[in-house]
């Protein structure tokens, strides 16, 4: 077993094991067993994405049995990504969870549930380790709003029946597809459907199921309500978690099956009354995602519509997916927008709840001049909010780069005018969200000399996400080769 | 085959009629039960999936281990989704109990 | 002879190097303490003095030899980013490293003892980083990059006293740019797409050029796309809303917005569209040229009116720039060779001018007090030295000689008689008599006009009338140097390295 190979199988397995042993431990240790983990799991993904980027798919049969029947673990240059992503938003977090007061004491056990669950669907060569990834995943995640207090409860019941609607939706289109195939692994299944053109009708009906399964999850516009108040609600260090990682997830699981089910079957010509459908609704999405958080009178529920918005993107480059020219453009914009989403909003998010920790209110008429007191927070929301308006340097920049170029060349000219609308809107609600922060005036008034906070984790926390939101956009180049590697195509 | 038939359609009856009931009730309590039922629903869809994906009479396997991971991961949301409702509707200082229990 | 400066294998670096010193500038100066401004202040002073040795060392190879240093790393699929030093590069990087110094030198001056001078020298950095990355730019996917990250890094400059007005002077500002940047982006993206990467070359990419023979619609829609983008940041009518509400920045931020950076990357993106993307014969056989000059004019026209009007300084300076800075933009329109020679070396001249005449309102407004033009009545006696160097400021911009802003007004000139639209002329005529409308009554109130403390209670001012008034030497000398440039421009203006010579250099390169 290569050092690769074992830490495929360690990603999943070393948070896994220590989300058990931190409902064991005393709450200081468990901190340190968070941090240690973080680093673990960071090098772990690094020796993978070495491995994979120079251009070979790490694969793993735990227990020796091959699919379908044992756990088939597989990491190409698409999971290696979001894996990566994942590793570095996820350590970032975890460090500020480890420094802050509030943390709440089953934040651990379920934070590296959940991390498990995230590196499972990311590795998982199976639909069945997929589904049970997800599962673990939403389970954690809803566990994880509700330590947010009385507030986070109804919502977090909310989110919990959304979860499980989409799950089961998700699971009834994976069962279809074994009915049809007789495998659960990805590959095998794509096999057998370009084998058989008569089960076109079948995937189309399983895709859909999934698609709209899956969009649940991902707060897709009308699906979208309970994304806004389960996420705000959240306490500090789960927000970035649920808005940054866990969603992609679902728009994982959701690439996955697009791309690598229906390759060659066929069915991703029918699939076009739906990819439009998914563009209609993700354009709606950007816009009124947009206008919404630009309405929003509170930091985190307007970095939730923004969340709302950026959803909307990854679909409204769906329907390019089907055009030959424009799919790998396509598909590298909405892996580029979607990495970029990921760090920019937990960036926005954990700022978002370190100034809510420090004056107890996230309502941005009452943190008026906050940049004064916590200049590292406020300038680490900024860089986030250049990432999620997509201005350069910045994959939110590559990702609507690549995106608009995809669209050139189908000659959708309308996603263009879209992108352009969604930007500008979204700079407004950057601005508004910004501007009483820069103010000079002290949100606590009466409080003759202000200290600046330049020492304090979290605030350097929250300023390391910004500043990977810039270095990460140098990595457009990489993103696309790396995408090779056991490309659908 | 027909038998098959109408388990599917049973499946979907009760699927879609959770999910219609699920998206109108209020009451929380209903609304965990009527969760409950879209998963009976699509579980008894793969069960039927599976027995007639089996050329020989057979039931699939794999679409069984499906369907028992599937009921426990419904029963663990159940569970935890339980005690929210529990918690939610607990004593508040604001509110007096029985509001609307259905 | 380069090669004794820079050894062959570091020649590429250099681009970067640039790019990288204000940068670091930046890194170093955002986490110091704001007491610390010893330190601040040689970060800042010796950044920008490597910057201005640096440009120093390269003119006699890219000008005289031909070299042309580039650096290029990936970036986006199929695109690399790419610095390059070409003769135009190396004249607008020179501009803005020059007035750099001097303008960091003025605002340590100007905010002595006043708070968040980490922040603000931070970011003032950011906005010389972009100038640079803009000026040194290879294609125009790295000037876009450049050009949306000035936007940025200027939006927390024009905000700088955190009060309401500048505030919604900085959303008003962020509004536009950011409008504009959208347009230059959907154009790069098109473009990209039906010509491929578009290189910067003398002459025109060639990409473009068959794109504009196969299908000249789409050039055209292309070009609007981009010079209405770039239209923004320069500030052409009806799209300089921005320019006059940006001024309630600090003094410095003012000169350098309006000096360098904001308003000249707008324009030095159009040079770089007409003459480096589309070339100038492909532009003018597009027919894109002639809007374009005729918008040009009547921002010429309607600023000086408008500035005119105004009875603030700053504003009416602003207004001066709105129409000035057309005149580039006229210059590299008008399609004769003298013209775009005239246009471009406007680009340095109007710089070193403007921000003469910013330093001096800066000044005024200081020691004196004084914002209205009003107030400016006898300044002449109490600060003599400004005020000397305001009115070499404002004799440059109506273009009387020796100044450097008669060189620019005269090869403008020669070149609007040697092209197809010798009306220009004319434009160039009134406008003269508008600059002299509004700037000589601000002379004659310095030097002739009744002391404003007759009237006024002298409680909110610092002096006495008549007794000189004690002009800061850190404000003072950077704006002497400006003023002093201002008049060497003129007088020396045949030297090999002065502008004039260099801009008829790059213009003989434009028309091959």
């Amino acid at each position: 077993m290569t050092a690769a190979e074992l830490s495929l199988g360690a990603v999943v397995l070393a948070p896994l094991l220590a989300a058990a042993l931190a409902a064991a431990l005393p709450h200081t240790a468990r901190r340190a067993l968070g941090v240690g983990i973080a680093a673990l799991v960071l090098l772990l993904t690094g020796l993978l994405a070495v491995q994979t980027v120079a251009g070979e798919v790490t694969e793993l049969a735990l227990g020796g049995y091959p699919a379908p029947l044992g756990i088939h673990l597989r990491a190409d240059g698409l999971s290696v990504l979001f894996l990566g992503m994942t590793a570095l938003v996820g350590a970032v977090v975890t460090v500020f969870a480890a420094a802050s007061r509030h943390t709440h004491q089953a934040f651990w056990t379920l934070w590296l549930g959940c991390w498990a669950g995230l590196n499972a669907v990311f590795v998982s060569g199976d639909l069945f380790n997929t589904y049970v990834g997800l599962e673990l995943v939403g389970l954690t995640a809803v566990a994880l709003v509700a330590l947010g207090g009385r507030g986070s409860w109804a919502p977090a019941l909310r989110y919990l029946f959304i979860a499980v609607l989409g799950s089961l939706l998700l699971l009834v289109g994976v069962g279809l597809i074994v009915s049809v195939t007789g495998t659960l692994d990805v590959v095998q299944a794509a096999e057998v459907l370009a084998g058989r053109p008569d089960a076109a009708p079948a995937a189309l009906l399983a895709l859909t199921l999934i698609t709209v399964g899956l969009c649940m999850k991902l707060a897709l516009l009308p699906m979208h309500a309970w994304l806004v108040p389960a996420h705000a609600s959240a306490p500090s260090a789960v927000s970035p978690l649920l808005s940054g990682l866990v969603i992609k997830a679902a728009l994982f699981v959701l690439l996955r099956c697009w791309l690598w089910l229906t390759d060659s079957s066929g069915a991703l010509s029918a699939l076009a009354p739906l990819a439009w459908g998914l563009g209609a609704f993700g354009a709606a999405a950007v816009l009124i995602g947009s206008v919404m958080a630009l309405r929003q009178s509170a930091l985190k529920p307007l970095a939730a519509y923004s969340t709302v918005a950026q959803v909307g993107y990854w679909f409204v480059a769906f329907p390019l997916l089907l055009e030959e020219d424009a799919a790998e453009g396509a598909f590298i914009g909405i892996v580029a927008l979607a990495l970029g989403h990921g760090i920019a909003k937990a960036g926005l998010f954990l700022g978002a709840g370190y100034l809510k920790e420090a004056y107890g209110t996230d309502e941005i008429e009452q943190l008026r001049g906050a940049g004064r007191q916590h200049p590292y927070a406020v300038m680490g929301m900024s860089l986030g909010l250049v990432g999620l308006i997509g201005l350069p340097i910045s994959l939110g920049f590559t990702g609507k780069w690549n995106i608009a170029t995809a669209a050139v060349a189908a000659e959708h000219w309308w996603i263009l005018v879209l992108l352009a609308a969604g930007t500008l809107l979204s700079a407004g609600y950057a601005v508004r969200a910004l501007a009483p922060l820069l103010l000079q005036e002290s949100p606590t008034p009466g409080e003759a000399r202000i200290s600046r906070n330049y020492r304090s984790v979290p605030g350097l926390c929250v300023i390391g996400l910004g500043a990977l939101t810039l270095v990460t956009g140098f990595g457009g180049v990489l993103i696309a080769e790396a995408l090779e590697v056991g490309a659908p195509w | 085959m027909s038998a098959v038939m109408l388990y599917l359609l049973l499946g979907t009856v009760l699927a879609v009629a959770g999910t219609v009931r699920m998206l109108l009730v209020r009451d929380l309590l209903a609304r965990l039960i009527a969760m409950n039922v879209v998963g009976i629903g699509s579980l008894v869809i793969l069960l039927a999936l599976g027995a007639r994906g089996g050329a020989d009479d057979a039931t699939d396997p794999v679409l069984s281990a499906l369907v028992i991971t599937g009921l426990v991961i419904t029963v663990a949301f159940t569970g935890f989704g339980a005690v929210l409702i529990r918690r939610i509707e607990g004593p508040r200082p604001s509110d007096r109990d029985g509001g609307d229990r259905g | 002879m380069v090669s004794d400066l820079f050894p062959s294998a570091a020649l590429p670096v250099v681009p970067v190097v640039m790019v990288a010193l204000s940068l670091t500038a930046a890194v170093l100066i955002f986490p110091m303490a704001e007491r610390r401004v010893r330190a601040r202040s040689w970060v800042n002073l010796v950044a920008a003095a490597i910057k201005v040795l640096l440009i120093a060392a390269l003119v006699p190879g890219v000008v005289g030899e031909g070299l042309r240093p580039e650096f290029a790393a990936p970036f986006l699929p199929g695109i690399d980013l790419v610095l390059r030093v070409d003769p135009l590069a190396l004249f607008f990087a020179g501009l803005s490293s020059i007035l750099w110094l001097l303008t960091t030198i003025y605002a340590i001056g100007y905010l002595k003892g006043k708070p968040h001078q980490s922040r603000f020298f931070g970011f003032f950095s950011l906005c010389v980083t972009a100038t640079v990355g803009i000026s040194f730019a290879g294609n125009l996917l790295t000037f876009l990059v450049f050009y949306e990250l000035l936007t940025l890094v200027t939006y927390p400059l024009v905000a700088h006293w955190g009060n309401a007005k500048s505030l919604q002077a900085a959303r008003i500002y962020l509004r536009y740019a950011l409008g504009g940047g959208v347009a230059v982006l959907l154009g790069v993206v098109w473009l990209t797409m039906t010509a491929g990467p578009v290189d910067f070359a003398e002459g025109g990419a060639s990409g473009v050029a068959e794109l504009a023979t196969s299908s000249p619609g789409t050039a055209v829609m292309i070009f609007i796309l981009l010079a209405g983008g770039m239209a923004v940041k320069s500030a052409i009518v009806p799209l300089h809303g921005w320019l006059p509400t940006a001024m309630v920045a600090p003094a410095p931020v003012s000169a350098l917005l309006h000096a360098v950076a904001v308003v000249k990357a707008g324009v030095f993106g159009i040079v770089r569209l007409v003459d480096d993307v589309y070339g100038i014969e492909v532009a003018w056989q597009l027919g894109v040229l002639t809007p374009l000059l005729v918008a040009a004019s009547v921002t010429v026209i309607y600023g000086s009116y408008q500035a005119l009007r105004q009875q603030e300084i700053k504003r009416r300076l602003a207004f001066s720039t709105v129409s000035q800075v057309s005149y580039v933009v006229l210059g590299v329109t008008m399609f004769s060779m003298a013209g775009t020679a005239g246009g471009m070396v406007h680009l340095v001249h109007q710089g070193i001018m403007k921000i003469t005449l910013f330093f001096c309102a800066g000044l005024f407004a200081e020691v004196l007090g004084a914002h209205k033009i009003s107030d400016l009545r006898g300044a002449g006696r109490r600060m003599p030295w400004s005020s000397a160097a305001f009115t070499v400021g404002a004799f440059g911009m109506i273009g009387l000689p020796p100044t450097a802003g008669f060189v620019s007004k005269w090869q403008l000139g020669l070149g609007a008689l040697d092209s197809p639209h010798p009306w220009v002329l004319g434009v160039l005529v009134v406008s003269s008599l508008l600059n002299a409308a509004y700037f000589l009554p601000m002379v004659y109130n310095l030097w002739f006009g009744a002391s404003q403390q007759d009237e006024h209670d002298d409680a909110t001012h610092h002096a006495h009338s008549g007794t000189p008034a004690r002009e800061p030497l850190a404000l003072l000398a950077p704006t002497l140097c400006t003023a002093g440039f201002t008049l060497l421009a003129g007088l020396a203006a045949s030297v090999w390295f002065a502008p004039l010579e260099i801009a008829r250099f790059i213009s003989e390169g434009v028309f091959g």
